[in-house]
């Protein structure tokens, strides 16, 4: 038993980093980006190409990653997104408008990966060899890729939470026509998000190439499915629900291979459609 | 019923000449296995499916802008029951045959049954949960029919006895027909105008006496049959399916890609969107075969910064623009 | 608020419009319905080279599985061509190989459609078949329809093979084992260890949500419970899925010294039962295990040294050590394997040469008959050509027979290269159990 608690907790702690992307994205902008799990996936790409071609260490790459992102979030505000912001009218609009420029980018990145990189399936074999936690030998790099996650999830929710930046970007969740009042520069709000929305996901994709070393172009959806799951369970715009909403996934996931593997992905589906029924709005939704 | 259809069918301002062109399409579809060989007919069917999907859920979500993004649940259960049954009745030879039509018929109706109850649970929600609670929907179906296979059936794949390419054009041009005149009548009914309502805004129709959750209910439920009878015609084109393959992801997306495409404001917007970006697909995919998805989905990103109503509703306001000049602005349909 | 006067003119310009809409639309469906007759531009011209058809999956999901089992079409196109091109025995002379390849998306109603393009449009002469079992049986009834001979590569399920035996599919052949086949080379081989080393601990059988899965460890379980070995695990697993410890310590609880994975995720397995310390003393993976130096080294970081006793089921295929001229052709190959694994090593793997052969039965088959499809299928059913597995011969609804190789069962023995250790009479080396514990264990 002791080893399903560990092992949710590992997969919980890496689950937690890929959804907080999304809600961070979504809660704040209200631009439904379907493609999530593209983006992730270009981070793993990033990492593998960086260590495959070049040598340079999986960790080291993570730098690389983030800094693309960062950037790519912003390409993709200023060229595809920001024209949506303001063609619509209401927050339901750009989410319906947003879905559909999601799908052709869903298209565009996949197909972008998959001649660049070939269809063959990637991964970055990085510390293997399994360790010893509580008594229980897991793999060090999910060790490594849990620790690192729980770090990068401390540092986002410090920035959400006691930076002036971060109190804007709350405001903006709760209040937005308030917060525009007060001064806030919601377009600067938007960018930055979107962004480190980006950021955070390519980030986890860059540590899912380590542990998952079976990745293709076309791997994206699973991990979008993660983050919307999680968005649901935890409520939206809410940090600490969608960390709690993840490591229940991470935790029913893994107890579930060990149960009755063939069942460990639809028993994900399962805690939705009961969250869906017990309380839709999430475990600490407004 | 048949006063409703009455009301319904007689459209303001119909002329003969527009039933002509009607009539002339009609014409066109039945007498194609005459002229085209076996390719185009494919082509001609495969975009008449992906419209009639598109038009089955846009009766539902592009009404209401409940984005479902579930097709794929319905159309999967719709093709499976359909492709068990057959495999089981014909092949083994353990249940009595069943003519098609009456087949198709239960799969509707059973797709109708499961969309309720779902509707019941999910459509109390708003915008984007529903469209994830959908889209898990459809992906939970894929996993649990592929433990149920799995673990109790031996064998992946379901096989389908074999129909002549006549028979599956016909049955596939007329279920696509029939949803065609299906929705339509409904969209013109009490119903449509509900649902229309709803999507206009939710609380006002509750103002105005709109039961909004049967309503809701109902439209999910009769838009997912129908999706369920589309996925039972595609039994008769495969000889195989299992869960991997009727379960597709592609389903769930196209639908609302292709009535997006055509554009939300009006009736047949989409059904044109879905039948011009099927063709579209077919002639890409042939010309310009490595960098065809490519080009699509930088296709589809530019529509939905440039165009966002939709290409058709964009031509039809250009034209009512350049046409309708000196008469003043015309009366939205 | 419409002008009273104009209301009619309104209805009248309304329906116009739609009217020109619904009219332009069908032009436009007409259209382009005749530029697809028109595109690409392929002319029929007098007969100066062979075309082969290739409708297969070369974006989406199933493009992973294109490129790792179907390099072989373009390798014996290229060949074929340097020597000349393809004996055609009604010209008298060598017509240079073209062909024509669309890509399904992964898509099993447009690989359809694509295929009757090829097949009725283009109409090509030869068609290879496209990836996966269900693609493969669902394109059978229309190469049964137009009576096109295809060797389905990829092809594995007991129901075809079954319906080939019969003689109900006549123009589509197979190559790999079948599940019944499989069933019985593992019992074979227990069997003989059972012999020679004594009994068998508990044997624990894992499988993929797919149809290789199911279908394979359904007919191990079958053949290997008839002789009375004990079976205590039997699992399921999703397809794909990576997380391999929780099942592991299943098969510790229950003790299990005889491991048997049935699916594509045999690396994944041995890279966690490496980390779990776990050493079965018999490990059987397949039909994809760790096969390709490729994806064992470059995708999960364990070198060859470490997976040594490791076994794998594919078959039929052959080990490169059986002769000089297989391990020619294997070194020749490597250069074009190597950019697609990304990888020193980059020998093709096990049924690459098995594919290889299976064409030149087909290419063969042209030279001699012709290409009169009838004539091709006929011989296809009945003959046996020269490949490089010395006379090879399509058994209907059985594996491919050819006279070096035909091994089910290949373990790896030494750095780069897999010995064929079952059935006996096909071994190019004994095979080695207990499986040597995991180095650093």
């Amino acid at each position: 038993m002791l080893d399903v608690v560990i092992g949710g907790v590992l997969l919980g702690a890496l689950y937690s980093l890929v959804a907080v992307g999304l809600n961070i994205q979504y809660g704040i902008t209200r631009i439904l980006n379907l493609a999530y799990g593209e983006l992730l996936i270009i981070g793993a790409y990033i990492t593998f190409f960086f260590s495959n071609f070049y040598g340079v260490n999986p960790l080291f790459t993570l730098i690389l990653s983030g800094l693309i992102a960062y950037v790519l979030g912003i390409l993709l505000q200023v060229a595809v997104f920001r024209g949506l912001i303001h063609s619509s009218s209401s927050a339901e609009e750009l989410e319906f408008k947003s879905l559909f420029a999601c799908f052709g980018l869903i298209y565009i990145i996949q197909n972008l990966l998959a001649n660049i990189f070939g269809t063959s399936p990637i991964g970055v074999p990085y510390l293997m060899e399994g360790i010893s936690v509580l008594g229980e030998r897991f793999k060090m790099n999910m060790v490594v890729v849990a620790v690192l996650s729980v770090l990068i999830n401390a540092v986002m929710y410090a920035f959400i939470r006691f930076t002036k930046f971060g109190l804007a970007m709350r405001a903006t969740v709760e209040e937005p026509a308030g917060a525009q009042l007060v001064g806030v520069d919601v377009l600067k709000i938007h960018l930055v998000s979107f962004s480190i929305g980006c950021l955070t996901a390519m980030l986890a994709g860059s540590m899912v190439c380590l542990i998952y070393p079976n990745l293709t172009p076309y791997s994206g959806t699973f991990y979008t499915i993660i983050a919307l799951i999680t968005l649901i369970l935890g409520g939206r715009g809410n940090f600490l629900g969608s960390v709690v909403g993840a490591f229940i996934l991470g935790w029913s996931h893994y107890a579930m291979l060990k149960f009755k593997a063939a069942l460990a992905d639809p028993i994900i589906y399962v805690i939705l459609i009961m969250m869906l029924i017990i309380r839709p709005k999430g475990l600490f939704g407004r | 019923m048949s006063g409703a259809r009455g009301r319904a069918l007689s459209l303001k301002g119909c002329n003969s000449f527009l039933l002509a062109v009607l009539a002339a399409i009609l014409a066109f579809f039945f007498l194609a296995p005459l002229f085209m060989e076996v390719y185009y007919l494919s082509v001609l069917r495969n975009s008449l499916l992906l419209a009639a999907l598109t038009m089955s859920w846009f009766f539902f979500s592009g009404t209401t802008r409940y984005v479902s993004l579930g097709s794929a649940a319905f159309f999967g259960t719709g093709l499976y029951f359909t492709a068990l049954y057959l495999e089981q009745s014909v092949l083994s030879k353990h249940l009595p045959v069943l003519p098609l039509p009456l087949l198709m018929l239960m799969a509707g109706l059973l797709n109708f049954a499961i969309a309720f109850v779902v509707g019941l649970i999910s459509l109390r929600l708003k915008g984007m949960h529903f469209a994830v609670a959908t889209f898990a929907l459809g992906v939970a179906c894929r996993g649990i029919f592929d433990y149920v296979v799995s673990d109790f059936m031996g064998t992946y794949y379901t096989h389908i006895p074999p129909f002549s390419p006549e028979v599956t054009y016909y049955t596939i041009t007329v279920t696509a027909l029939a949803i065609f005149l299906f929705v339509f009548v409904l969209y013109r009914s009490k119903l449509g105008l509900a649902l229309r309502l709803i999507g206009e805004n939710e609380e006002v129709a509750a103002h105005l006496g709109v039961n909004t959750s049967l309503v809701k209910t109902l439209g999910f439920a009769v838009s997912s049959m129908c999706i369920g009878f589309t996925g039972s015609c595609y039994a008769t084109i495969f000889t195989v399916t299992s869960p991997k393959l009727a379960f597709d992801y592609q389903f769930s997306f196209l639908p609302p890609m292709m009535a997006m495409f055509g554009g939300l404001g009006l009736f047949y917007a989409p059904l044109i969107g879905a039948m011009a970006l099927s063709l579209l697909r077919e002639l890409l995919g042939v010309t310009l075969v490595h960098y065809f998805l490519l080009t699509l989905g930088a296709i589809i990103v530019l529509i939905a910064k440039f165009v966002p109503e939709g290409v058709v509703v964009f031509l039809k306001r250009r034209l009512e623009v350049g046409l309708g000049g000196r008469l003043g602005r015309l009366s939205s349909s | 608020m419409s002008n009273p006067l104009n209301r009619k003119a309104v209805a009248k310009m309304k329906v116009i419009i739609i009217a020109v809409v619904v009219v332009v639309v069908v032009v436009a469906a007409v259209a382009s319905l005749y530029l697809l007759y028109y595109a690409p531009a392929r002319p029929v011209a007098p007969k100066d080279k062979v075309v082969v058809g290739i409708a297969q999956s070369l974006s989406g999901p199933l493009s992973v599985q294109v490129t790792m089992w179907h390099q072989c079409y373009k390798w014996i196109i290229e060949d074929y061509n340097a020597e000349g091109g393809l004996y055609v025995p009604e010209y008298g002379r060598k017509l240079p190989i073209t062909y024509i390849e669309y890509d399904d998306e992964s898509d099993i109603n447009k690989m359809l459609t694509l295929t009757e393009r090829l097949i009725t449009v283009d109409k090509v002469d030869l068609i290879f078949a496209p990836v996966t079992t269900g693609f493969c049986y669902a394109a059978f009834s229309l190469y049964e329809k137009y009576h096109y001979p295809v060797i389905a590569l990829t092809y594995g399920s007991q129901a075809g093979a079954e319906k080939m035996r019969k003689g109900e599919l006549k123009y589509c052949f197979q190559v790999l084992a079948s599940p019944d086949e499989v069933g019985e080379a593992v019992f074979g081989l227990l069997n003989y260890i059972r012999e020679r080393y004594g009994p068998l601990g508990n044997i624990g059988i894992l499988h993929h949500v797919d149809q290789h899965g199911i279908e394979h460890a359904s007919a191990i379980y079958g053949r290997l419970s008839l002789a009375g070995f004990s079976i205590p695990v039997y699992e399921s697993y999703p397809f794909m899925a990576t997380e391999f410890k929780p099942l592991i310590s299943k098969l510790k609880e229950a003790n299990v010294e005889v491991v048997i994975l049935c699916g594509y995720e045999g690396p994944f397995f041995v890279r966690d039962a490496m980390a779990e310390k776990y050493n079965p003393k018999f490990l059987l993976l397949g039909p994809s295990g760790v096969e390709t130096p490729g994806m064992a080294f470059g995708a999960l970081g364990f070198t060859l040294d470490q997976v040594r006793g490791v076994m794998l089921y594919i078959g039929p295929s052959a080990s490169y050590t059986e002769n000089e001229f297989l391990k020619q052709w294997a070194e020749k190959h490597k250069e074009r394997f190597r950019p697609i694994f990304r990888n020193e090593y980059g020998y093709p793997f096990p049924p690459s040469a098995t594919f290889y052969a299976a064409l030149q039965c087909l290419f063969e088959a042209v030279e001699k008959v012709g290409l009169d499809k009838e004539k091709i299928a006929e011989a296809l059913r009945t003959e046996s050509f020269d490949t490089i597995l010395g006379k090879a011969r399509l058994r209907p609804g059985y594996s491919i027979q050819t006279e070096i190789g035909g091994g089910i069962i290949e373990q790896w023995q030494n750095r780069y290269i897999m010995e064929v250790v079952w059935p006996l009479n096909a071994k190019s080396a004994d095979v080695i159990y207990p499986k040597p514990p995991w180095p650093g264990s």
